[in-house]
């Protein structure tokens, strides 16, 4: 390589080179002349500079080596050609700057498309037999410019070499060119921080260039701005002033051409390489684009048994670059820190690059909504969204969601109106179940889609199943279907609008809302099912909606057909097995809960239909060991997540979901009396947090669920034990649940039940009370109070309560059988006698549980 | 096909006889592939051919348990296939004719979910965090909030297992079994045959959408209300769903991420579709999460198509300076230029920096406070300047809040100050440039009063609606220690002191001219405390005048 500094250290030739190195081609011409007329023998050198500077700053008004540019390239630069050749002469060797023009010549060549001519001069420049060594500025980087050209033309030549050894060699040579260029030109842009760095005198030649703090004094009168990190746009016309679109393409065309070559190992390791190189400022965002392919390439093209972790051996990556400690003088710097991270498998390092690829994506991004900055906001957003999308393909698989969910909360800032942001929050959100904010993210989506439905079904089901806002999910279901228009899924849509009907007749205490929002939830599942009769779920509603309206038979069918559409589904075989129940058939029943438990043996709410048909069969015997067993079920479920929930508490504040989802999705759908009774939950809550003020109560940990769960088994175990005559038992059991919860108006019940067991009538009494003051629209709670009543004396009370009993659940036969007693007793006959009357006319439809102890299901 | 597969097994049986010949057995079975497109044939037409399935699954199986590791590694390529075969056998009712492939999955699954040494496999990961320096990037250059983020996690293992053997598969455990199988095969996949991959998107696409024609389905729907009892024969659903869970397709479109950029992408892409469909049918959140991602990477985006180059990678130059001219991109607000950025003295920032029409409202606001003795003129101004700032910056609540408190230490005097002003002169008709530095003013003495007056907090709500506006455009999520720490840290180009104080000097005589004698005096005076203030405390009082300097910014 030239030395120019050799002798000559003229000041004028000072001022030169670092012009040269930070790119004012328009000074360096002028300063050129200067030196002309100072030493009028350096006319070679001269001759040079000024081809060079021609050649640049055509260059950098210009986009390089497209076809259609080519012809005005060359007429644009002939000039700088002639300069160019001049220096080639006897005088230019002689002055040691024959090597740099032939590079520059190669380099014009390739500007105007002469790929062939291009090579020639790399041969003339002897190109592949440089030595390492330390190098200026400039030439670094017309070095690192001359290989990835010479890359470039390799790979564009016109004429391909028949035979395939000729092929591989000039692959690999190929190959060779770029990795070389992508070192150096790392390197340069090193060196380059580091001299502009140093120099803090360099001029603010053009505005929104500066760098230097102390500038001046009266800076306030200026209008250009400071910068601690790099705007983006201002930084991308310093970018293309340093990096150039040559060593750009070069860079990230090296490991392109390796995986091209099949040589995908090879590859990884060069964007390895590249990515361990010490940042710049020109490289931000080449790292991001980096960054973000590395990890396309693990996750497109590596699975886990052919990965090989980063770094582990010291010779690893390319076989090309040969041995030689020289050689290190042309390799970037390192970043080196103690205690670095280094990845040991695939997804640690796909991870790492795409959090790392985020953070400099998000840095860019464009806040400004006024239209000139349409493209670079677009182009910001589009690099930001990349690094999403792959994140969440990484990530959801470890069900790491909230990592997701953090990121795109970020995003906001800057996502105004983005709609695939947007949905992706609000799904990440529901992922994770935060549900409300969910509901506000998925909101949000709606108005940013107006013409898709699925924004406003996910709504709906938030609403309907963790909200318990039926109203606003119905709202949202009648909305999805409007915007069915394509028909893709009309379907859902009709039937979650029969969801939300059939859950407000449930919840409606009025007979005459009750009675208008179950025609429409009929009408509603029928034409679901209708629309799409493949839709096990849909028949299953409608199935629910019959039996709720008890019409048994069309129930019967309808659950039939659900079977036919999918044989296992816990829900279908739940509401089959009431339904026998319903229809004197329990010990059919008994059998399908039996054989649907060997296809989901750890369903708790089979196991509670089953002890309950066990219980009613007058098998309290098996019916103990069912509840003993889902007890043991419940600890193989839950202990081990309450325990996990315990540590996240402990060591973070927010935990992530470290079981797969697969496994959590079984356990979730257990709930025996789930979201269906709205009012009661909502109830119970409001009483938890009152008990957990209470100083003798400590609230169990982990989520209330499962306790809750436990709260029913050790209920129904109370039940069992009254059956078989051991009530002291039954009040251990309710002791155990009291210790969970003490304020379950369901506990209360159960107690009173126990005290009706021993005939402590005024006890029993009290608790009812408790109970129906707990949860008014607790029907069992009042009928056992009017009974109480009717025993202590007190019939116009029992009266009272059995009436509201039977107006909250008119298909209760036992309700009407005790109402039937009262008024016997008041001497009511003709009322007695149609209440018992109603009583016998119900019994055979009565479920052993009732129908809407089956959760909200759905799938 | 089936005499080619015939021979294989045939083949097999023979060597397995003879050790001599299993070894050349093993090596020709490695070179051949075209056995392996045979089997794929048989599976897609097993109707035909139920004996052949099951031979073949039971030679799979011994194939799996063999020694050598290309024929224990042989059967993993068939998974997909399996699964289906499998899945569609048990969604038609038809379990016993699946027997074959339903032993053969178990047996994998317990292969695949045990280390050799009969211990239970564990596939984890540490969850990289940027807090700590790797490989690829360093602490100084990452902002503070990216260097925060997921702390917490630092070092957390993510785990996928262990898993327990099994010794049946039921309905409550059988998607769980699946997903694992496939998890396996995706752990695989870059070794299998690269045609194998197209049978894995056929396969796919036939599990996903299976049932989801519209012809079928209304046939047996023709008996409606009829009698229970009679309607005992149900007509069947030729081929009914398959239930499927989220996390098997989410392990699926990773499969299917493989094919699309491995030489299969217009399939893939088409299978990536069904499963998108059927996610949003099942309202799988996470599924959909992952199919919207790979679909929205799919157009027009940066990651690129699969027929653009290997892997759909391909070079993505930086846009063009020219798009963008340097006028434009200096006012142009991005993430970065938050607490970085000082804009232009004296140009209100509206009519430069952006051009979104909110003029008229300003205006009309500005002639309201014309009206003399108005007490609360001048806050209403900002305020109401503030409030179409908001509304075209959209600030973040929390770094607002965060600026608030702040600056709680000088409302009071800035409003003692107002009154005082207002005490000594009558309103005067040049109200309206009066209120126009009036920000200017009250930056001075933030400068002077945050060193002094840091403990006085009560303010009234008015005016930290006005500091609010004043403060926002810049650091939002910040909270105040670390935009300090910020802007330290970013070595040469942050703001030191000196030049907060230039600036002051700056900016006083415009404030002083513009305001009356008595005012200027107190300005003098502020100035010189601004002075004392910030060189007495430059270590600990740095966070004042950086507050400070930040309020100036905004204003300008």
């Amino acid at each position: 390589m030239a030395n120019r500094t050799r002798n000559n250290t003229t000041k004028v030739e000072a001022l030169i080179e670092s012009c040269r190195s930070e790119g004012k081609w328009q000074r360096v011409i002028e300063l050129t002349d200067e030196l002309k007329t100072g030493s009028p023998h350096n006319e070679c050198l001269a001759n040079f500079l000024i081809g060079e500077a021609r050649l640049e700053s055509y260059l950098e008004e210009h986009a390089v080596a497209a076809e259609s540019t080519f012809g005005r390239a060359k007429n644009g630069l002939a000039e700088a050609r002639r300069y160019l050749n001049l220096a080639l002469g006897e005088s230019g060797q002689k002055a040691g700057i024959a090597l740099d023009a032939y590079l520059l010549l190669a380099k014009l060549c390739y500007a105007c498309g002469e790929y062939e001519q291009s090579l020639e001069n790399f041969i003339k420049a002897e190109l592949n037999t440089l030595a390492e060594k330390e190098l200026t500025l400039r030439s670094l980087k017309i070095l690192a410019e001359s290989y990835a050209i010479k890359g470039l033309c390799l790979e564009q030549q016109a004429h391909k070499p028949t035979s395939k050894f000729k092929k591989a060699e000039k692959d690999s040579e190929m190959i060779c060119c770029f990795e070389r260029a992508s070192d150096l030109g790392l390197l340069y842009l090193q060196e380059y921080d580091i001299v502009s760095g140093s120099n803090t005198s360099s001029n603010n030649s053009t505005a929104g260039s500066t760098l230097n703090v102390n500038a001046g004094v009266q800076q306030s009168s200026s209008s250009f701005a400071i910068s601690s990190t790099i705007p983006s746009s201002s930084a991308t016309l310093e970018v293309n002033r340093r990096m150039g679109a040559i060593l750009e393409t070069a860079l990230q065309r090296a490991p392109i051409v390796l995986i091209k070559a099949g040589k995908l190992q090879v590859a990884v390791e060069r964007y390895r390489i590249m990515l361990n190189a010490i940042e710049t400022r020109a490289t931000q965002s080449l790292r991001l684009t980096l960054a973000r392919q590395l990890a396309e390439v693990l996750l497109r093209g590596v699975s886990g048994t052919i990965y090989t972790p980063p770094f582990t051996t010291k010779s690893g990556g390319s076989t090309l670059r040969g041995g030689g400690a020289a050689k290190r003088l042309w390799k970037p710097r390192k970043y080196t820190a103690r205690q670095q991270f280094t990845p040991r498998n695939q997804q640690e390092e796909v991870i790492l690059l795409l959090l790392i690829a985020e953070a400099l994506a998000v840095r860019d991004t464009v806040l400004s909504q006024s239209p000139e900055f349409k493209q670079a906001r677009q182009h910001a957003m589009g690099n930001v969204t990349a690094v999403y999308d792959l994140l969440a393909l990484a990530t959801i698989r470890w069900g790491l969601v909230q990592l997701l969910n953090e990121s795109f909360e970020k995003a906001l800032k800057f996502s105004f109106g983005e709609q695939h942001i947007w949905r992706q929050y609000g799904l990440s959100l529901m992922a994770a179940e935060k549900h409300a904010y969910a509901l506000r993210v998925l909101q949000e989506s709606m108005k940013l889609t107006p013409g898709d439905p699925l924004p406003c079904l996910l709504a709906s089901r938030i609403c309907y199943e963790s909200l318990e806002t039926v109203k606003q999910g119905l709202d949202y279901a009648q909305q999805a279907l409007k915007r069915e228009v394509k028909g893709l899924r009309p379907s859902r849509s009709q039937l979650f609008v029969g969801i939300g009907y059939q859950q407000l007749a449930i919840q409606a205490t009025l007979k005459s809302d009750r009675d208008s929002y179950n025609k429409l939830a009929l009408e509603a599942l029928e034409r679901a099912v209708q629309h799409d009769g493949n839709d096990h779920l849909a028949e299953y509603y409608l199935s629910l909606q019959y039996a709720l309206l008890n019409q048994l038979g069309e129930a019967l069918s309808h659950i039939r057909f659900a079977l036919a559409l999918r044989m296992e589904h816990a829900p279908c075989l739940h509401l089959f097995a009431l339904l026998l129940t319903a229809s004197r058939r329990p010990r059919e029943a008994l059998g399908v809960v039996e054989d649907a438990l060997h296809e989901f043996p750890d369903n708790l709410q089979l196991l509670h239909v089953k002890a309950h048909l066990q219980l009613n069969l007058e098998d309290a015997e098996t019916a103990l060991s069912t509840v003993q067993h889902m007890l043991a079920v419940w600890r193989d479920l839950y202990e081990a997540q309450l325990a996990g929930e315990e540590e996240k508490h402990s060591d973070t504040k927010s935990g992530i979901h470290l079981i797969h989802s697969s496994q959590m999705s079984d356990k979730d759908s257990n709930s025996v009396y789930a979201a269906s009774l709205a009012a009661v939950s909502r109830v119970e809550q409001a009483l938890s947090e009152a008990a957990s003020s209470l100083s003798s109560f400590t609230q169990r940990p982990g989520p209330r669920r499962p306790w809750m769960l436990q709260i029913e088994i050790w209920l129904l175990l109370a039940d069992v034990y009254m059956r078989i005559d051991q009530p002291n038992e039954a009040l251990n059991c309710i002791h155990e649940a009291t210790q969970i919860y003490p304020l379950s108006h369901q506990i209360m019940f159960m107690r009173g039940q126990v005290h009706v067991y021993l005939e402590q009538w005024l006890d029993a009494k009290q608790c009812f009370l408790n109970a129906v003051a707990a949860n008014p629209n607790h029907t069992e709670a009042l009928r056992a109070l009017g009974e109480t009543h009717l025993i202590l004396g007190e019939p116009r009370l029992a009266e009272k309560m059995l009436k509201d009993a039977a107006k909250l659940d008119p298909n209760c036969p036992k309700i009407w059988f005790s109402l039937g007693q009262v008024m016997e007793t008041l001497g009511d006959y003709n009322s007695s006698a149609d209440c018992f009357a109603t009583s016998l006319q119900l019994e055979p439809s009565c479920p052993v549980l009732p129908f809407t102890s089956i959760p909200l299901v759905f799938e | 096909m089936a005499e080619l597969v015939k021979d294989w097994l045939t083949d097999y049986q023979r060597a397995r006889r003879q050790p001599a010949d299993a070894e050349a057995f093993v090596v020709e079975h490695e070179t051949d592939p075209e056995i392996a497109e045979a089997i794929f044939t048989i599976f897609s037409e097993r109707q035909r051919n139920e004996d052949l399935v099951h031979d073949i699954c039971q030679q799979l199986l011994a194939f799996y348990r063999a020694p050598e590791v290309t024929l224990h590694k042989f059967p993993l390529q068939f998974l997909p296939v399996l699964i289906y075969t499998y899945l569609h056998a048990v969604s038609a009712g038809d379990k016993k004719a699946s027997r074959g492939v339903e032993t053969l999955l178990i047996c994998i699954y317990n292969g695949e979910v045990s280390t050799d040494d009969g211990g239970q496999k564990v596939v984890a990961f540490r969850m990289p965090i940027l807090a700590q320096a790797s490989v690829y990037h360093e602490l100084k250059n990452l902002p503070m909030t990216d260097l925060r983020r997921w702390e917490e996690n630092c070092n957390r293992e993510v785990k996928w297992g262990p898993h327990l053997r099994i010794e049946s598969i039921n309905a409550q455990n059988r998607m769980r079994i699946m997903t694992a199988l496939l998890f396996c095969y995706n752990q695989q996949v870059s070794l299998t045959q690269k045609s194998s991959l197209l049978y894995l998107c056929r396969v796919a696409s036939q599990l996903v959408n299976q049932g989801f024609t519209t012809k079928s389905g209304h046939g047996h729907r023709m008996s409606y209300g009829s009698d229970p009892t009679t309607g005992t024969t149900f007509p069947k659903p030729s081929a009914p769903r398959i239930p499927l869970s989220a996390s098997f397709l989410i392990e699926l479109v990773h499969a299917i991420y493989y094919a699309m950029f491995n030489g299969f992408g217009t399939v893939a892409i088409q299978t990536l579709e069904d499963i998108h469909n059927r996610a949003s049918y099942e309202m799988f959140t996470e599924l959909i999460i992952v199919t919207n991602a790979v679909r929205n990477s799919l157009h027009a985006n940066p990651s690129g198509q699969p027929n653009d180059g290997p892997m759909g990678l391909s070079v993505a130059l930086t846009p063009a300076t020219t798009t963008v001219t340097t006028s434009v991109s200096k006012s142009m607000i991005t993430n970065a230029s938050f607490r970085t950025k000082k804009l232009p003295d004296d140009i209100p920032i509206q009519a430069q920096d952006l051009t979104i029409p909110q003029a008229p409202q300003q205006l009309a606001s500005v002639t309201e406070e014309t009206e003399p003795g108005a007490k609360e003129s001048p806050s209403a101004k900002e305020s109401s300047s503030g409030g179409t700032r908001t509304s075209i910056i959209r600030p973040s609540m929390e770094g607002i809040k965060a600026q608030a408190h702040k600056a709680l230490g000088f409302k009071k005097s800035k409003d003692k100050e107002k009154e005082k002003e207002k005490d000594k002169e009558p309103p005067k008709p040049p109200q309206r440039k009066f209120d126009k530095h009036t920000q200017r003013n009250s930056l001075l003495q933030l400068q002077s009063d945050s060193g002094l007056d840091y403990d006085k907090s009560p303010l009234s709500v008015s005016k930290s609606k006005t500091y609010d506006a004043v403060a926002e455009p810049q650091s939002t999520d910040l909270l105040p220690m670390q935009t300090l720490s910020l802007i330290n840290e970013n070595g040469s180009n942050s703001f030191s002191i000196d030049s907060d104080l230039n600036d002051g000097i700056a900016t006083l005589p415009v404030a002083v001219s513009l305001n009356s004698n008595t005012t200027s005096i107190t300005s003098t005076d502020m100035l010189t405390k601004s002075f004392e203030s910030s060189v007495e405390l430059t270590p600990l009082g740095h966070s004042n005048s950086n507050g400070a300097k930040l309020t100036e910014h905004g204003l300008d």
